[in-house]
């Protein structure tokens, strides 16, 4: 594992190696369309896109620089800068949340509400057990009126098989999945019910190497603007680019979930939105998933905004 | 006693060196923390935090003895079909193999189901990882009794029940207790990949929750935590050996004839 | 000390013993047509050449082996048949997790005789055959002679008439070999058992024995005879027992020629 090499910390080589926040999903299709289109290249730089073995590798490695950029959800990434590793946001692919609570028709959930007395399984604590209290707080339900359960990984069959009523879940993924799966999914956006509105993917750099190379970062943000541009005004063509780049990837789940995804890619692939994530993170530390607030300049850089 | 007393300390030397090589590595070679920490941070981290893991170190090993009791109740039976079997014997001893296998995340969801997500998957998954090991290691002992012995039973007419007490069981001991130290240090293991399918407490779920949290020296925390608790079971296991089998440790020299009269 | 032969009544008889073992790809004959006679109380000793069935004989005896034709007869005096007898394989045999007591009362326990009074009886053949105070010690920490006794002690312990000894000496040097000798006739002439004792060393034959057979090679079956009438004490070097001795190896020797 990439872990294992710190003797590499400081290495750099040609090629910009980004790695994904975790296994490639459509989230990913304008980055794809980027490289495969030549974006990049026109900017003059390689890249090299890599996935990690398990999803707190980018943050690591990032940090590491054994990455020069990582993907990683909002939250995680604040999660990091508290535990102190020495990272930076760059740029924001997609500029939602996509995160919820899913639970099934058939489970008679209609509203929020109707999860009380019943069972929400989560894979990671802290984190999700805050934003489901707050989720279930905003409708009245205090936790000690549902159970919350650790399912492990395996979200979506506990959900199945009943073991729990309610998962956390994304929306362009488990929705997908359930519902071709043959159950009528009902879905809970997590901004609709009392969390802060989050970036699901940004992307994140070591600060050092800004001071190295920033030109490569710029060309990087430029070529990525590039390809979320081209995915919004050729969405079939930029899905089809995807597939071809991920060959296994090319099913009902995926391209339904490319339908769901398209208007989440960011409109703006810099990164600038002071307030949301001011707020962002001062919920995380009100919820004790932080212990302590960085200043913003320490948070993200808005030195590579495309569109200023 | 003496020799007893310089085996420990040589060992806590070996052990001062290693940690020193590794505190000393990770400042010279500017590796950092959320990688590889320091021991100097890990140990903070490990004594600030005893609370902690203790009370998920104690869900952990209960999920181990529960599979290890488990583990070699069904292993030494499994054991005993074999040996008496051979029929049954080529019938399974391929399906025991396979079993091995099999990487847990492939079965964990049918664990899942099957035993929820309490105490008892994790304590399945320390079985089906302990059995092998008492099985083959059982299987071998049985095997070794010495032929000749069997006939003198034999000619005593004792029955086969007789022999299993008198002699096969305890010519086995030395090889179960060979197959018990191998599976107390895998149950470690078993338990604790166990709870990654998923748990509400124990050292693994920690090591998990750590991680995706960014708190490697908490991870490696619960690491020094889980060898400890590895060392403690092999050092229970390795007293009762030493107990039961007094006899594979001579205490003099053989002696000369007492003389005849 | 002359010995005085109670009787001539045999008590384990076997006729024409025949045997053989189906290995992959052939059958070996091992024994073909064997008798021997033992008579009560006495010291009946075999033998013959490595590898010739004296081994298997004695299983044979023993219950543990079923001969492909012949009879085995015994003179059981109202007991059960097999309760006749007692084996002692080649090696002791001592199960190395029980002390030398322990060791001593496996026959008594399988027996179903109760610890305690297995123990106690044990306890007193240990000061008689030279064992006192080594009784809590594990077979790993006995001598080969010391061995030799406490399986001797076992194999007494079972109440038994006919003691069947398979080369009980062959594991030791000649010196704790002679000593043996002389101890298990003292023995033997104590306890008043039959003996039947298996050996290649003709000395220890000639020393030992009221009767004597030769086994050829394999297929085994009896050469020669040979009644023993000395009294015993023996002197090794006597010269009626030099010439028996001469007689048997020339026996011997001109087999291995023609054979």
């Amino acid at each position: 594992m990439l872990i294992l090499t710190p003797f590499l910390v400081g290495n750099s080589s040609p090629a910009l190696r980004v790695m994904l926040d975790f296994f490639a999903t459509p989230n990913h299709v304008p980055l794809f369309v980027a490289a495969e289109q030549g974006f990049f290249m026109d900017e003059g730089i390689e890249t090299d896109i890599l996935i990690p073995a398990n999803p707190s590798d980018p943050l690591k490695l990032a940090a590491a620089r054994t990455v020069e950029v990582a993907l990683t959800p909002q939250i995680n990434f604040i999660i990091a800068r508290s535990a102190g590793l020495p990272l930076i946001s760059i740029g924001t692919l997609i500029q939602t949340p996509l995160g919820g609570l899913l639970s099934l028709k058939e489970y008679g959930v209609e509203k929020l509400a109707d999860l009380r007395e019943l069972r929400i399984g989560y894979s990671l604590a802290p984190l999700e057990p805050v934003l489901w209290q707050t989720m279930l707080a905003s409708v009245g339900v205090t936790s000690d009126d549902f159970q919350l359960v650790n399912v492990g990984f395996n979200t979506v069959l506990s959900l199945l098989s009943h073991s729990v009523d309610a998962i956390g879940a994304f929306r362009n993924f488990e929705v997908v999945q359930v519902a071709l799966l043959g159950h009528e999914p009902v879905f809970f956006p997590q901004e609709d019910y009392g969390v802060p509105d989050t970036c699901e993917i940004i992307l994140v750099t070591n600060p050092q190497l800004i001071k190295e190379r920033p030109e490569t970062l710029r060309a990087f943000i430029a070529g990525l603007a590039r390809g979320i541009a081209f995915t919004k005004q050729h969405p079939h063509d930029a899905l089809e680019i995807f597939l071809h780049a991920n060959p296994g990837l090319d099913d009902a789940l995926n391209r339904q979930a490319y339908e769901i995804t398209l208007p989440f890619y960011a409109d703006e692939a810099g990164n600038d939105r002071a307030e949301q994530w001011e707020k962002l993170q001062a919920y995380l530390f009100k919820n004790g998933v932080i212990k302590d607030v960085c200043p913003l300049d320490q948070l993200y850089t808005d030195q590579f905004l495309t569109d200023p | 006693m003496a020799r007893l007393i310089k085996s420990y300390i040589a060992t806590a030397l070996f052990l001062l060196l290693l940690l020193s090589l590794w505190e000393v590595g990770v400042h010279l070679f500017h590796v950092p923390f959320y990688i590889l920490p320091a021991p100097s941070r890990i140990l903070l981290v490990f004594f600030t935090s005893l609370p902690l893991l203790f009370s998920h170190g104690a869900v952990t090993l209960l999920e181990i003895g529960l599979g290890m009791f488990l583990g070699v109740t069904g292993g030494i039976t499994l054991a005993l079909i074999i040996f008496y079997s051979p029929f049954l014997e080529s019938a399974l001893y391929p399906l025991i193999i396979t079993s091995q296998m099999i990487p847990v995340f492939a079965i964990a969801p049918l664990l899942v189901i099957w035993f929820g997500y309490g105490l008892w998957s994790k304590a399945t998954v320390a079985a089906l990882i302990v059995f092998f090991p008492i099985v083959v290691n059982t299987v071998d002992g049985l095997r070794s009794v010495n032929s000749e012995t069997i006939d003198l039973l034999h000619s005593l007419e004792a029955n086969e029940r007789q022999i299993f007490w008198y002699v096969r069981l305890p010519a086995s001991l030395p090889s179960i207790f060979s197959g018990l130290k191998l599976g107390v240090t895998l149950s470690v293991v078993g338990a604790t990949i166990g709870e990654w399918i998923g748990a509400r407490k124990g050292l693994g779920f920690l090591m998990i929750q750590s991680n995706a949290m960014l708190r490697i020296d908490l991870v490696f925390a619960s690491i020094l935590t889980l060898s400890l608790v590895g060392l403690l079971l092999f050092a229970t296991v390795r007293i009762i050996e030493l107990r039961l089998l007094q006899w594979r440790r001579p205490r003099r020299k053989p002696k000369t004839s007492g003389g005849t009269h | 000390m002359n010995n005085e032969r109670t009787s001539s009544v045999t008590v384990l008889a076997a006729t024409g013993i025949t045997k053989s073992f189906a290995s992959p790809d052939k059958t070996i004959p091992v024994l073909s047509q064997v008798s021997i006679n033992i008579p009560r109380g006495d010291w009946v000793t075999i033998i013959g050449p490595s590898g010739g069935g004296k081994t298997t004989l004695v299983k044979i005896l023993a219950g543990i082996l079923i001969p492909d034709s012949g009879k085995i007869i015994i003179e059981a005096k109202g007991e059960e048949p097999r309760r006749v007898i007692a084996y002692m394989p080649q090696n002791d045999s001592l199960l190395p997790w029980r002390t030398s007591l322990g060791n001593a009362i496996l026959t008594s326990q399988i027996e179903g005789r109760s610890r305690k009074e297995a123990q106690s009886e044990a306890r007193e053949l240990f000061g008689r055959f030279g064992l006192a105070g080594f009784e809590n010690l594990y077979p790993s920490e006995l001598s080969g002679g010391m061995r030799q006794r406490l399986a001797l002690i076992r194999t007494f312990l079972s109440h038994r008439e006919v003691l069947l000894l398979d080369e009980p000496l062959g594991s030791l040097d000649p010196l704790t070999r002679t000593t043996m000798q002389e101890w298990l006739l003292l023995v033997w002439q104590e306890l008043g058992k039959s003996i039947l004792l298996v050996t290649h060393d003709v000395d220890e034959a000639i020393f030992l024995s009221d009767l004597i057979y030769l086994f050829s090679r394999r297929p085994a079956h009896v050469r020669r005879h040979f009644n023993i009438e000395l009294p015993r004490p023996r002197a090794r070097t006597a010269q009626s027992l030099m010439e028996l001795k001469t007689k048997i190896l020339d026996l011997i020797h001109t087999e291995t020629l023609n054979g």
